[in-house]
């Protein structure tokens, strides 16, 4: 055969001929690992069927971008040669001999160029997958269209790559119908410590680890001695099955609910998957990274490859200097989604990003900042952070610039501002109902949901059905505070660090605080009855509402619940993430943080008492401010200086609280624009335009609109989703810098030293308090929290708030002092200290904690583990 | 030179008042969901802007009534052109999206 050869054929195998993920996959073959069987069309048939479709004045062209598009047209309009197609069917044949069911093939692109040293052309040619006999020639083509997208092309064209250098072979290989599958590294790809492999396996197919779409269960075993020193079961709930009913329908399915928890493998399967990793390191001379299934208790080698890090990054930097969006980031510090990164910045123009994350520009900020301040340093101020800056200096050849600018923003939103001040609490309660308007309004996508509820209103809108804008007039209380801060320490030096967090503390009205005591309240009816109490304690969480449901005396419960849900059923873990899920549509959370009230029985008691403590806290010192003022000239007589602090001291606290209230209430569009893209995604799987759960939020906008329209089809885009998911692991495993474009001199933080097991970082809520840590990554997955515990988290956002209310004190690795965390933990009366660099990995569930919020200082004493325990 | 430093200041407090007297009125619409609570306050307000702005404008003569009169007239004119404005691009963005 002249296009055609077998994947073990090792005498035609070099990368010019058959590309290099298949030249690679011959010699593993040719090694005896067992690899699936399978045929490649090599270069030549590219190259042919190629020049058949160029003209020759054509093929001299040296730049392509215009013409990529015309290719890939005329690559998919054309057949197949003759001769080809005749050698394709006659390898097809030879493999389904050996088979009774029809073969389901995998077919995968093959290029020359890939991982050529220094262009690796990662996610920049497709592959496809449950293709059968009939597709076939299709799916070749659409793999050599793929050398030919515009990713392929500026990619090759940045590298230097002359585009008609670069071949195509395509593998077209069996699937695997495994009943488990998943990756295995013979280093820790996030460490890089060789003396460990690390397993990865989840139940079906490899697509679903591969793809990103479930956390895995995870080993870790010992390179010499083969013992398993680490094993994570995760909750699995998502698989690709073996064998798809309709895989041009829907290929991802539940996994059935008793092999969710179960472990994937047995321990003798850990040790084959084991034993082959490290042979194929061995052969490679390399850390390998192996796909890997099991079917029929037998074991398949899929690809082997050289490991990459998760911390090794290939993102192109934009020119420019930006820093972190510090008011996102505190609130969510994973990366977004493709699809949400794509609608904020289609609607939001000054805000771009980076490796998954918002930042901001730092050149759009200067022109505001009348002081002479180097890059780092207004990048420090930007993030909130006084790091680095003793004085400011002010700039007298900026100050008029920053005046008119100030002055132009001052004509642009006076108005709105003015009409924010002094309203009642419930002033914002309107928007509710224009979110639901919205939401009902089937003419409005996505897009349009933000349009109309973040920048759009009326001209005789009311002031809270903006609550965007309202949510920026609060941005007024970091001013109120600043004068408060400079006024005590002015006239009374003498009064605790912490009193200006004291003092503008204590306002009623706050609804993610208001939030937290409905949810203490629901705890204190379950606790009351002892059935109730049981099945909220003992049920697995998956199967609680069910239970309650079926429980007579869960009545009240379930109807505070109902209730909760209409006031706060929009709120959810990382909720301006549209693939979150919100608290109506996954009750169980809110079960989960009753469940935490309800370990121990005096909490709601001990909780009203650390509010009763805290409320005569803060009289005291307001008495003592009193007294301390009426030693002033003049105070007696005028009580100017107390009106003066007292005036500020309510203002600060209505605009904190206006500043929670309008976040609460923002949060409501993206729960509006949620609803809309699950709408557009059942239509999408019921009309075939989609096959898997979820993939929508990794394409960005216009993808979508290909998709609707029919321009693309989901074969054009599974491969994109892929990488993209990939990506995104990848981004999530990333720590951003603080600044892209700005060196930032070390700062050396006097009190961090970790070795010593102490952590720096801001006070934002007062006081001191000891107890054991409970390390919360993600109050989704595991939200208990002993009451008295100290939660120690990434960052925060409301949907934690019912946290705070068990927690003894909080440890927060983002934030500022007027983070939800700082807020929150001051209304709640518990010391917190947030930017604590490195405290969720540091500091470990069990250790003993001393928070001092006062001094933003947090010391830790390591929990010894008892022998057999593990983590 | 003085006379500068004199318009300017009447025509920042016309902008000013102007300002805080649409806010007033603006408040009727923010607060209508509760006006049997607000009315009383809210017109106690418009009123006091109302007399304020018409107590300076009597008051003063010459070039500083016309600056203040010109900077009330021109922020009006500013807060509905501004909002439209920026109401037109977003919606011009808005369907070039679509």
């Amino acid at each position: 055969m002249v296009y055609v050869q077998k994947l073990e054929d090792t005498a035609n195998s070099n990368i010019e001929k058959v590309g290099g993920k298949a030249a690679n996959l011959t010699q593993v073959m040719a090694q005896g690992f067992p690899v699936p069987p399978g045929f490649v069309i090599n270069t030549s048939a590219y190259a042919d069927h190629l020049s058949r479709l160029l003209s020759p004045a054509k093929s001299d062209f040296k730049s392509v971008s215009s013409e990529a598009k015309l290719i890939r047209e005329a690559l998919m309009a054309s057949t197949l040669s003759k001769d080809l197609e005749k050698e394709v069917l006659s390898s097809h044949r030879s493999l389904q001999s050996e088979r009774d069911v029809p073969l389901i093939y995998a077919v995968r692109s093959s290029a020359t160029a890939e991982d050529l040293s220094g262009a690796s052309f990662a996610g920049q040619h497709e592959s496809y997958y449950y293709v059968t006999e009939g597709k076939l020639g299709k799916m070749i083509k659409s793999c050599w269209a793929s050398l030919w997208t515009d990713a392929a092309c500026s990619y090759r064209h940045a590298q230097g790559i002359d585009h008609l250098s670069v071949k195509m072979a395509v593998i077209v290989q069996e699937m695997i119908p495994s009943e488990v599958s998943g990756i295995t590294f013979t280093e820790d790809p996030v460490t890089g410590d060789k003396s460990v492999v690390v397993i990865e396996s989840s139940w079906g197919m490899g697509a679903a680890i591969v793809d990103g779409r479930v956390t895995p269960d995870q080993f870790t075993i010992h390179r010499e001695s083969r013992a398993i020193i680490k094993s994570r079961i995760s909750h699995k709930r998502h698989m690709v099955p073996p064998s798809p009913e309709n895989p041009d329908h829907i290929r991802i399915i539940d996994v059935p609910e008793q092999k969710r928890s179960a472990a994937t493998l047995s321990d003798e399967q850990i040790q084959i998957i084991t034993t082959h990793a490290l042979k194929a390191e061995a052969y490679f001379g390399c850390s390998q990274d192996i796909e890997w299934a099991f079917h029929k208790d037998s074991f398949y080698l899929l690809q082997s490859r050289p490991v990459t890090r998760s911390g090794e990054l290939r993102e192109t930097l934009p020119k420019g200097q930006y820093v972190l969006f510090k008011p996102l980031y505190e609130n969510f510090t994973d990366p977004l989604l493709p699809l949400s990164i794509d609608l904020l910045q289609m609607t939001v123009d000054p805000i771009t990003f980076i490796y998954g994350r918002a930042y901001s520009k730092i050149a759009d900020i200067r022109p505001f900042v009348p002081f002479k301040l180097s890059d780092w340093q207004l990048a420090n101020i930007t993030y909130l952070s006084s790091e680095g800056i003793k004085q400011l200096k002010l700039s007298f050849i900026k100050l008029p610039l920053s005046f008119f600018l100030f002055f132009l923003f001052y004509l642009c939103f006076g108005v709105f501002y003015k009409r924010t001040r002094n309203m009642p609490d419930d002033f914002m309660d309107s928007f509710r109902s224009k979110a639901d308007k919205v939401i009902d309004d089937d003419s409005v996508d996505a897009l349009g949901a933000i349009y109309e509820l973040f920048f759009c209103p009326s001209f005789f809108e009311p002031a809270g059905n903006m609550v965007l804008l309202a949510n920026t007039s609060a941005g007024r209380s970091w001013l109120l505070i600043f004068l408060i801060k400079y006024l005590f320490n002015r006239w009374l030096p003498h009064l605790p660090k912490e009193a200006p967090s004291i003092f503008t503390s204590g306002d009623e009205g706050i609804l993610p605080t208001q939030m937290g005591r409905q949810i203490a309240a629901m705890a204190l009816i379950a606790g009351e009855n002892i059935k109730v109490r049981e099945i909220i304690l003992g049920v697995e969480p998956s199967k609680v509402m069910k239970r309650l449901e079926a429980e007579p005396q869960a009545t009240p419960l379930l109807e505070a619940l109902e209730k909760f849900m209409d006031t706060h059923g929009h709120r959810g873990i990382k909720e301006m993430e549209v693939d979150s899920p919100r608290w109506e549509e996954n009750p169980v959370t809110v079960i989960n943080m009753i469940k935490n009230y309800l370990h121990d029985h005096d909490a709601a008691k001990k909780e009203r008492e650390k509010e009763e403590k805290f409320q005569q806290k803060r009289e005291y010192l307001i008495n003592e401010v009193k007294a301390g003022l009426d030693k002033k000239p003049l105070e007696r007589l005028t009580g100017i200086r107390w009106k003066l602090i007292s005036f500020l001291g309510n203002q600060a606290r209505y605009f904190i609280k206006l500043r929670e209230n309008s976040r609460y209430f923002h949060i409501m569009i993206f729960y509006a624009v949620r609803k809309k893209i699950l709408k557009t995604e059942a239509e999408f799987l019921q009309r075939g335009k989609l096959k898997c759960k979820d993939d929508i939020f990794y394409l960005k906008w216009k993808e979508l609109k290909s998709l609707d329209s029919g321009k693309v089809t989901y074969a054009d885009v599974e491969d994109l989703i892929r990488h993209r998911r990939l990506e995104y692991i990848r981004l999530s495993k990333f720590t951003p810098p603080k600044t892209v474009g700005i060196t930032l001199p070390p700062v050396e933080k006097t009190d961090h030293d970790p070795d010593n097991k102490v952590l720096a970082g801001q006070g934002a809520a007062s006081g001191t308090y000891e107890g054991k840590a409970r390390v919360i990554l993600d109050p989704s997955v595991n939200a208990t929290l002993k009451p008295g515990e100290v939660l120690v988290a990434p960052y925060t956002d409301p949907a934690w708030t019912p946290l705070f209310l068990t927690a003894g004190a909080a440890v927060v690795e983002t934030g500022s002092y007027l983070s939800h965390a700082g807020t929150i933990a001051r209304e709640y009366g518990m010391p917190c200290v947030v930017d604590v660099s490195d405290c969720t990995s540091l500091i470990r569930s069990g250790d003993l904690v001393t928070v001092d919020g006062t001094n933003g200082k947090v010391t830790w004493v390591p929990h010894e583990k008892p022998p057999g325990e593990t983590s | 030179m003085m006379s500068i430093i004199t318009n300017t200041f009447f025509f920042l407090l016309g902008i000013h008042l102007a300002m805080q007297l649409i806010a007033d009125l603006y408040r009727i619409i923010d607060l209508w969901y509760r006006i049997e609570d607000f009315l009383f306050p809210i017109i106690r307000s418009i009123l006091f802007y109302t007399l304020i702005i018409a107590m300076t404008g009597w008051y003063l003569d010459g070039s500083a009534k016309h600056a203040f009169i010109w900077g009330g007239l021109f922020f009006s004119g500013f807060h509905v052109a501004i909002f439209w404005i920026s109401q037109a691009l977003f919606r011009v963005k808005w369907g070039r999206q679509k």
